[in-house]
């Protein structure tokens, strides 16, 4: 018991003279003290389809030529993988969607695991954030078919029945990922909750004097319940260092409140979010859905769209309406674009945050109009550290389970498995060095 | 000590040797130490002086070799010789002392439980601020109720909750003096994702958007709130006819659901409980769970079902063929001379069409009138809609060509004689099976052809306006004022409320220091107070019922064990004056306090967990929810009114003296709304009303929905589910666990074709499978008429329901009238037996023992004497040594 109230006190000066402000703990360091920069995960899902002509590209291997849809990626050709011949399970956009990162279809609300969160678990316990899942649309009520609509506003789900619904207000999302853990306010809770901490630690020690027995245990696990609470306590007084500060300070400005009406802006105010998240290490694993999976989204402010993206994903192969879904889905390219362009802008000294980084992106279904799951539109961007051959066009046998990309992505991770979701028949092969 | 000394005192002791022979010859064979089949072992049983230690095997042993279960196979003993053994154990049973045995027990220190917790904040502060959600749940004890004290540990994660809950409950009283919060929001300035989102003129006045269209729109906004705590949320809207209903999220939980039946605009006010920060508001359409649930049309089937179940449809197999067939016999509308562009790909369309109906018909055809109808009707649903949209095109088909449509049909008949008649032959024959309508015209897109259920008619609700104001004190709550400008009057008057106890020496002093101190670091007075609230809510002795020593309990000891029993939260005024007064543990006025306890609404809290957790009906709804597709009718609201069903019965019997045999019987009951529909009676309203039954197949426990759905799966009734739940749960026998290679039936059983029994029987043929099953299906089978949400049911896959069975001791019973009273007659006293047991574990927060066996033989006679009143169950309890004494630490 001595031993434990010396430690405390001890800790407590300690606490005093490195009340540093997290601005200051984010400023850049020594380079030497440096490790190498973190490997990170992105995935950018994109709703309802495309129209499979607009998107597919020609040629295979390094050889190969752009698409409409993909043009707008043209500057990172480079550093992108094209894949094709994998296939998703289930029908319709709830399954497909929930699909999209477990390779698994949903049945009575229950699906598997997300890879996004198999990788988070091991590469995102050292940051603030395992992972973090933004979005643009709340989750909505109805039944698709025997699922629940709302399920698919999202593309993660840490366990097989728990589904993470996206964060969709900027300001929000700002102060929960940017909010100091040890911010005046923070300290000052925590000085309040220690001294309610040594008050009820006095009555537990006179209750374990009389208990015996099993209450004597059941006493000793309220101290040892009430010890983690003080270790909550000591790491807001004294916060660990971080593993990874960027070589630049970021720019950290607080969004203003509310949803912004135009979907544009809304997009890239929360593009930005999940860079900041990523270049300031506050979580590696980073899940941004562009829109709902079964997204209904009003497109009228891009030039000749008349209807919404789930109206003109059934396009039955009606010019205009091809049209229309075409030219949103390269609206959604240059969302991606505008990601990987700021992630490439981010000198991290071994190259940019885009070189340390793996995105997927992709939609949950080949083409909405007939709900078609096989040879999905899916891009790997960057170069996660030098290990992804990217400039290339990976075409797979007609068939490869999506479960197949996800564990081998897993495995590009460190997370050692040979199967995931029960549903993978191996890995692919050809994408990484 | 107590308990050595009375197996002493054995009154007259049978030898043991009088039963050897009979063990040997008949038991020993399998229950030897080798084999110790069923994890029984009697090679030195028999001897009296273990009755108490080896109890529950004496108990089990008199019930099978009484009830001729055992010996299961031959050489079984004769009639005099099984009436020995039956004496003999009897006699070893009745030979202990039981007067002695007083159930005392050391019961270890209680945590609050997860309810009780929340409860007892609620009682506190006079809001519920539903802390208890903050907290990891409890698990069930060896009891079976989370109240159990032994499994009430804290584990670390849940230290941290309970310092998070108590602050934030804390906080969210102080919010309530914070300056009012409101935000106005006009529908026309929210978001809205989806197409035709205008903002429109609603009926009655007032812009705003209308939910319906494709029923997928989405009107939302980010509300940010300035302070945990309670909301109103008022909400303008107007409905457009049809039964529609606006559904409220907040971030990702559905919390509200409102009716808009008719286009009159109404302001309607929810109350919500809102963390600080930002929350995603969404508003949707939905009808579900709004109107009362339809019976879903009963499978009907003209023609017997053959012997050995219908034919396995094999759908992937006849894919090919129904192609073929598809491609050879499908009608066309040959495109019309001198056509423009338009009309060929109007005709195309049409013709598509005519293509995509005849797969489903070839579908039909391939089935078979004489196949299973539920293929028949899954194939035949998929007409409707190519129906509609055939009669769409031929809308347009028409205009483009100027004729009347019926000139259109005219040409398509022409030309399709013979296929047509075809087609109509299968489709009629099909519809005969499931005895339905069959209209001609429907294959040629003329007719409106219906679904089997047919679809629901949807309104169009509109929002106006919405409003968010707050942190206010909800309806029905009364704040206390614990935040005194005076903080030794506050601390004085809320810490011995909090510890249940008065006062130690030192303690208020130390919390007073704490809030000084506070005070000193420059915390509000306000807040300073709040920290050593907190510290209080946060103390073992407030999470901790502090029963540390033993002996008789005190008054406030006692007084605690009764609030946490009948109403899981911290004594009230009343009680803690009686205390302070020393006059609590007075017969008489414990017995007034039992009454006032359960006549007063807080003991919903008792009867709903007591029931929930023996019954097994607690979790409807969360963790047990039936399979949407099957039971569209099970909706969370049913689900709570099926919960409450029991609960409002044992009420009923509490508060009037009822007997406890009434919940094996009785035909009076309590539904609302929606259940009675479920039952086929009426009854309006969502409020739980009284009804009554006119006959006795619904009677008592086993015909409430509650219980039945819990005894199914998610997807059908088990009758071995059902069976063991009438074994175990409602008598209190203890079943062998199944081997672990037992098979188990899949979800789709009883879909086959085949009945539930037929797949059983085929189960049990397997001997070693036989052996416990004939014991448990039965039971199960007389309960068939009822589904696995408890609906009645005559018939299953098509054939009328056999619901005969026989009950352990060979009594033949058919049906649920039958099979309650066959338990009332011969298995009454078992049940209450069980009731009490149950009752005394929960009362007492732990499994029962042995040694317990004289409390409960006490109970019985209590309850004998006043014809099993369920009143006075409570109260013996209550006056007996064991509640009202702590035992020694062993």
């Amino acid at each position: 018991m001595t031993h434990r109230i010396e430690r405390r006190t001890l800790l407590r000066g300690i606490g005093a003279t490195l009340a540093l402000p997290w601005l200051e703990i984010m400023t850049p360091r020594a380079r030497a003290a440096q490790k190498l920069p973190p490997r990170r995960f992105v995935t950018f899902f994109q709703p309802n389809g495309v129209f499979p002509k607009a998107w597919d590209v020609s040629g295979t291997g390094r050889d190969f030529a752009l698409s409409p849809i993909l043009e707008p990626l043209a500057e990172f050709k480079n550093d992108m993988v094209v894949l094709s011949g994998i296939d998703s399970v289930g029908k319709g956009h709830v399954k497909l969607t929930g699909a999209f990162l477990t390779g698994t279809a949903i049945e009575n609300g229950v699906n598997g695991i997300s890879v996004d969160q198999v990788i988070a678990r091991q590469i995102g316990q050292g940051t603030r954030f395992a992972s973090i899942e933004l979005g643009t649309e709340p989750p909505r009520q109805g039944m698709a078919g025997d699922d629940p609509i709302s399920l698919a506003n999202t593309v993660s789900w840490s366990s097989a029945t728990q589904r993470i619904s996206p964060e969709i207000s900027p300001r929000a999302a700002f102060d929960r990922l940017f909010r100091d853990p040890s911010s005046p306010e923070a300290r000052r809770a925590a000085e309040n909750r220690r001294s309610v901490v040594d008050l009820v630690l006095e009555d537990a020690k006179a209750l374990q004097k009389i208990a015996s027995g099993r209450d004597k245990e059941k006493i000793d696990e309220y101290l040892e319940g009430v010890r983690g609470v003080e270790q909550q306590i000591e790491r807001t007084m004294n916060p660990p260092a971080p593993e990874w500060t960027p070589l630049t300070p970021p720019d950290l400005k607080r969004p203003p409140a509310g949803i912004p009406m135009s979907k544009d802006q809304h997009m890239k105010l929360m593009l930005d979010l999940l860079v900041l998240a990523l270049q300031t290490d506050t979580t590696r694993v980073a899940t941004f859905m562009s829109a709902h999976g079964f997204s209904r989204q009003n497109f009228t402010f891009l030039e000749g769209v008349k209807n919404d993206h789930h109206g003109m994903s059934h396009h039955k192969n009606q010019e205009a309406l091809v049209a229309e879904y075409t030219t949103v889905s390269r609206w959604y390219a240059q969302q991606v674009h505008y990601l990987v362009s700021k992630m490439n802008g981010i000198n991290e000294g071994n190259g940019s945050l885009l070189d340390n980084s793996i995105v997927l992106y992709g939609s949950e279904m080949k083409d909405g109009n007939g709900h078609i799951k096989e040879d999905l539109p899916l891009v790997l961007l960057g170069k996660g550290q030098g290990r992804v051959k990217t400039g290339q066009h990976a075409s797979f046998d007609k068939g490869t389970p999506l479960a197949n990309l996800h564990l081998t992505l897993a495995q590009q991770f460190g997370v050692e498995t040979e199967s995931f979701n029960n549903v993978s028949t191996g890995t692919l092969s050809g994408l990484f060095v | 000590m107590r308990f050595a000394l009375s197996v002493l005192l054995v009154l007259s002791v049978p030898a043991a040797a009088e039963i050897r022979p009979l063990l040997q010859k008949y038991c020993l064979d399998c229950h030897n130490a080798d084999k110790q089949k069923g994890d029984v072992d009697l090679t030195h049983f028999g001897s009296p002086q273990h009755v108490v230690k080896e109890f529950k095997l004496w108990q089990t042993m008199l019930q099978q070799v009484e009830e001729e279960e055992m010996p299961p196979k031959k050489p079984l003993p004769s009639t005099a010789e099984r009436e020995e053994i039956v004496a003999f154990l009897r006699k070893g049973i009745d030979s202990v002392d039981w007067s002695t045995q007083k159930g005392i027990e050391h019961v270890t220190l209680p945590r609050l439980t997860k309810t009780e917790y929340n409860n007892t904040l609620r009682d506190l502060l006079g809001i519920d601020f539903e802390p208890g959600k903050l907290l990891l749940d409890d698990g069930p004890g060896l009891s079976g109720f989370t109240n159990d004290r032994d499994a009430l540990f804290i584990s670390p994660a849940l230290a941290e909750q309970l310092f998070d809950a108590a602050d934030y409950a804390l906080q969210s009283m102080l919010n309530l003096r914070l300056k009012p919060y409101s935000k106005h929001f006009e529908a026309e300035t929210m978001l809205m994702t989806e197409r035709g989102s205008k903002p429109e003129e609603l009926p009655g006045g007032g812009t705003g958007y209308s939910l319906a269209g494709a029923g997928q729109r989405t009107l939302y906004d980010e509300v940010i709130v300035p302070a945990d705590g309670w909301y109103r949320l008022t909400v303008k809207h107007v409905g457009r006819g049809g039964d529609a209903g606006l559904r409220l999220r907040i971030d990702n939980e559905p919390r509200a659901l409102l009716k808009c039946l008719d286009n009159t605009p109404k302001e309607e006010t929810i109350e919500l409980l809102l963390r600080a920060g930002s929350h995603q508001m969404t508003w949707n359409i939905d009808n579900t769970g709004l109107r009362v649930p339809t019976p879903v049309p009963v499978r009907k089937a003209r023609k017997a079902a053959p012997k050995g179940g219908y034919p396995v449809f094999d759908q992937k197999k006849a894919a090919p063929l129904v192609k073929e067939a598809a491609a050879t016999n499908t009608p066309k509308l040959p495109v019309p001379a001198k056509a423009t562009d338009e009309i060929k790909k109007l005709t195309d369309s049409l013709n598509r069409n005519f293509q995509n109906m005849q797969m489903r018909i070839e579908y039909l055809r391939a089935v078979t009138p004489e196949g299973n109808p539920s293929d028949l009707r899954s194939f035949y649903n998929l007409l409707p809609e190519r129906t509609e949209a055939m009669v769409a095109v031929k809308h347009q088909l028409t205009k483009a060509m100027q004729v009347p449509v019926s000139e259109l049909d005219r040409q398509i008949e022409a030309a399709n004689v013979e296929k047509l008649a075809s087609n109509r032959k299968v489709v009629s024959d099909s519809l005969e099976v499931l005895d339905l309508p069959f209209d001609p015209a429907s294959l040629i897109g003329s007719a409106a052809s219906q679904k089997v259920v047919k679809a629901e008619k949807v309104g169009a609700p509109g929002v106006d306006w919405i409003r968010v104001e707050g942190p206010i004190s909800p309806a029905g709550s009364k704040p206390r004022e614990i935040f005194q400008s005076d903080a030794k009057a506050a601390l004085s008057a809320f810490l011995p409320k909090a510890f249940r106890r008065p006062l130690r020496a030192g303690e208020l002093e130390k919390h007073l220091a704490l809030y000084e101190t506070a005070q000193k670091r420059g915390e509000s007075p306000e807040q300073a107070l709040k920290l050593a609230f907190a510290a209080a809510l946060t103390s073992p002795s407030f999470l901790f019922r502090d029963e540390l020593r033993a002996g008789k309990l005190d008054d406030h000891q006692l007084a605690s064990r009764l609030s946490y029993f009948l109403w899981m939260s911290l004594p009230d005024d009343e009680l803690r004056t009686l205390a302070d007064a020393g006059k609590l543990h007075d017969a008489a006025t414990l017995r007034a306090q039992v009454k006032r306890l359960i006549a007063d609404p807080r003991s919903r809290a008792f009867t709903s967990t007591f029931l929930g957790q023996w019954l097994g009906f607690a979790g409807l709804g969360t963790e047990h929810v039936p399979d949407a597709k099957k039971f569209r009718d099970f909706t969370p609201a049913l689900a709570d009114a099926m919960k409450l069903e029991p609960v409002l019965v044992f009420e009923n019997l509490l508060r009037n003296g009822g007997s406890l045999t009434r919940l094996l019987d009785a035909r009076e009951t309590f539904a609302n709304e929606s259940l009675a529909s479920l039952y086929g009676i009426e009854v309006s309203g969502e409020a739980m009303q009284p009804v009554k039954f006119t006959d006795d197949k619904r009677a008592g426990l086993l015909g409430m929905a509650a219980v039945l759905t819990a005894s199914s799966t998610p997807n059908r009734t088990s009758p071995v589910i059902r069976g063991k739940w009438v074994l175990e749960t409602l008598l209190g026998r203890k079943l062998a666990e199944p081997p672990a290679d037992a098979g188990q039936l899949d979800d789709k059983a009883g879909d086959r074709g085949k009945t539930l029994r037929e797949e059983l029987a085929a189960h049990r043929r397997n001997e070693s499978c036989a052996s416990c099953h004939d014991k448990i299906d039965p039971i199960g089978f007389g309960l068939e008429n009822f589904d696995a949400i408890g609906r009645f049911r005559d018939k299953e896959a098509g054939k009328p329901v056999d619901t005969s069975g026989t009950l352990p001791g060979g009594i033949q019973i058919n049906g649920p009238a039958e099979l309650r009273s066959a338990i009332q007659q011969h298995y009454s006293d078992e049940f209450i037996r069980n009731v009490t047991q149950r009752l005394t574990a929960f009362a007492l927060g732990r499994a029962l023992k042995p040694q317990d066996e004289g409390l409960i033989r006490r109970l019985l006679a209590d309850l004998k004497k006043n014809d099993h009143r369920a009143d006075v169950l409570i109260e013996s309890i209550v006056l007996s040594e064991a509640f009202r004494t702590q035992g020694g630490v062993n």
